[in-house]
């Protein structure tokens, strides 16, 4: 008796049978597997490691989604950092995923298609949150009476030195929590990443979403902010980000499948146009402040 | 005394921890039932999911076919749009730009009726049909995507010259749901000679949504980017290998930095089955 169970919906709709015979070539699984993290012990027993090229199953379904995400620029050789994000996701994603001890596959709980198990909350304070407060602090700095600045950039330097240090004490801890007995740093796929049943991702564009997405995470910027008044993610709930210049998981999320559904190649109408409306509900419903602009 | 404390303490910690530690699960499928279309919106819902470009011959033959079979098109597409279809997301989004190809004023009542009601259409789903519609908030997403593809297929028609269309159009823009009437409110904005009828919407904004009535279109170039991605990784780079060159690139990518993986799956010899 299976932990959990999945149903297959159509498998062209859902944009499986076209990916299906690109990733079942020995040398592009053997990359995939290696670059994202795979553990093979999470991937067996009904999760495809022994049916790769089977998209019925999550490991294929899986495959399929990284497919996408690497090969959906035209010169999709070039993922150069200062292009655009159809070029450089895929090598974002990649990167991070290394990062972590392993990628893996769970039934999960039904509240999340992917987890991710880590320190990065931690690491938010020494990489950025620290410094954006001490720029913050110091540029209200600037509307003080001179005679009186002092006192608010002295303030500035010491709440920037106590986040430091509450951010290394933290992340020391933390690391050596998931380094020891904690069971590692790990991106866990649930079966809703695979199956759409539950609240699961539908098709394989939103799949690779949720990988920019999960590995934005990783790059230490958790969601900051409560979903707007008629959010259909839940109005007033935690999860949103606050503006679209936080970028955040889902700054990186819509402006993936915004690239892809205006440049991308090696796909379809559907899933390019499934990728513009995925697009326009998280521009419209994810950002505590609206970013002001939609795809047309 | 301090000491066993101590000890107890530690031993604590470490169940919790391994108590916490996820198992490995299993997982299986079950069989379930999915009508799809056969015809011509089966053929071209099928051309959509294979075809990237709308100046493809295959595309164009299959929108004439379409078009010719306008009628039963509108009701098998009615048929995958209600609530006791077993239809997935997918293939009522495929379904809904189907209708949308159409441009076509016999369209516009079924557009009108998605753009405006939440998804799937009454009568509701009998429960053994629930699970192959999503629950909480994915769900609301993919209600919103489809009413969304069913306002593209409205504004097409607005830009077409069909007036009723445009009388739909604002009625999304001051009734539907955030999203969709965001995006409508954008829709309108982006044709000035009619910029009263954007006023209008404006103005039945409740106070808490006045913002989204100055949401406009943007092309993707034109908005703000990811400067440099690198200062987003939670690590300095490890040069990860790109993606191994497609099977018809070879010569013009070679590459020697290819590891072969040993413990990756291997390939059975059934090879590619779904």
């Amino acid at each position: 008796m299976a932990d959990c169970t999945y149903r297959v919906p159509d498998l062209n709709a859902s944009g499986d049978a076209l990916y299906g015979p690109r990733i079942c070539n020995q040398p592009f699984i053997d990359w995939a597997w290696d670059v994202h993290g795979f553990n093979g012990g999470y991937w067996q027993d009904g999760w495809g490691f022994d049916d790769v090229c089977n998209i019925r199953k999550p490991l294929a379904r899986c495959l399929n989604a990284m497919w996408l995400l690497n090969y959906s620029a035209e010169d999709y050789m070039n993922e150069d950092w200062n292009s655009d994000a159809l070029h450089w996701g895929p090598r974002y994603v990649r990167e991070q995923f290394k990062r972590y001890d392993d990628l893996r596959a769970d039934c999960g709980d039904g509240s999340a298609t992917a987890v991710t198990t880590g320190c990065q909350w931690t690491r938010q304070w020494q990489a950025w949150r620290c410094t954006a407060g001490y720029n913050e602090t110091k540029r209200e700095c600037r509307s003080w009476f001179f005679l009186f600045a002092w006192i608010c950039h002295l303030y500035a330097e010491v709440t920037r030195w106590v986040c430091t240090a509450f951010g290394w004490v933290t992340e020391t801890f933390c690391t050596l929590w998931y380094g020891t007995v904690g069971g590692g740093q790990n991106v866990t796929l649930t079966i809703q990443f695979f199956y759409p049943a539950g609240g699961g991702d539908p098709d394989v564009i939103s799949r690779a979403g949720t990988l920019i997405h999960e590995a934005r995470h990783i790059g230490n910027k958790p969601h900051d902010a409560q979903f707007p008044a008629g959010s259909v993610y839940g109005a007033g709930g935690d999860g949103a980000d606050s503006t679209w210049q936080y970028e955040g998981a889902w700054m990186f999320n819509a402006l993936y499948l915004w690239w892809f559904y205006a440049a991308g190649t090696r796909t379809s109408l559907a899933m390019r146009q499934a990728a513009k409306q995925r697009a326009n509900v998280i521009l419209t419903n994810a950002f505590a402040t609206s970013p002001g602009f939609v795809v047309p | 005394m301090k000491r066993l404390l101590r000890l107890a303490g530690l031993i604590a910690l470490v169940a919790f921890a391994l108590s916490s530690r996820r198992n490995k699960t299993t997982t299986g499928e079950v069989q379930g039932v999915e009508n799809v279309p056969k015809g011509e919106l089966g053929h071209f819902i099928e051309v959509i999911n294979r075809i990237n470009d709308e100046s493809d011959e295959e595309y164009i033959s299959s929108l004439a076919q379409l078009r010719q079979a306008k009628n039963n098109v509108l009701s098998e597409s009615r048929a995958i749009l209600a609530g006791r279809s077993t239809a997935s997301f997918t293939l009522r989004h495929s379904a809904l730009l189907a209708v949308a190809a159409l441009r076509d004023g016999s369209a516009l009542d079924l557009l009108t009726e998605v753009a405006l009601n939440p998804q799937p259409l009454p009568p509701d789903p009998p429960p053994d049909i629930q699970a192959l519609h999503a629950h909480g908030s994915e769900a609301r997403v993919q209600h919103d995507m489809l009413a969304l593809d069913a306002l593209d297929g409205i504004v097409s028609l607005v830009a077409d010259g069909h007036a009723p269309a445009f009388d739909v159009l604002l009625r999304v823009a001051t009734t539907g749901s955030i999203t969709v009437r965001t995006v409508a409110l954008a829709a309108l904005a982006a044709r000035p000679e009619r910029g009263d009828a954007l006023e209008r919407a404006r103005a039945a904004l409740p106070a808490e949504l006045r913002h989204i009535g100055l949401t406009r279109f943007a092309s993707v170039r034109d908005v703000p980017q990811i400067r440099d991605p690198r200062v987003h990784l939670a690590q300095p780079e490890k040069g990860v290998p790109s993606a191994p060159p497609l099977p018809g690139d070879q010569a013009a990518y070679p590459r020697s930095d290819q590891r072969r993986a040993t413990d990756a799956p291997r390939i059975p010899k059934e090879g590619f089955h779904g």
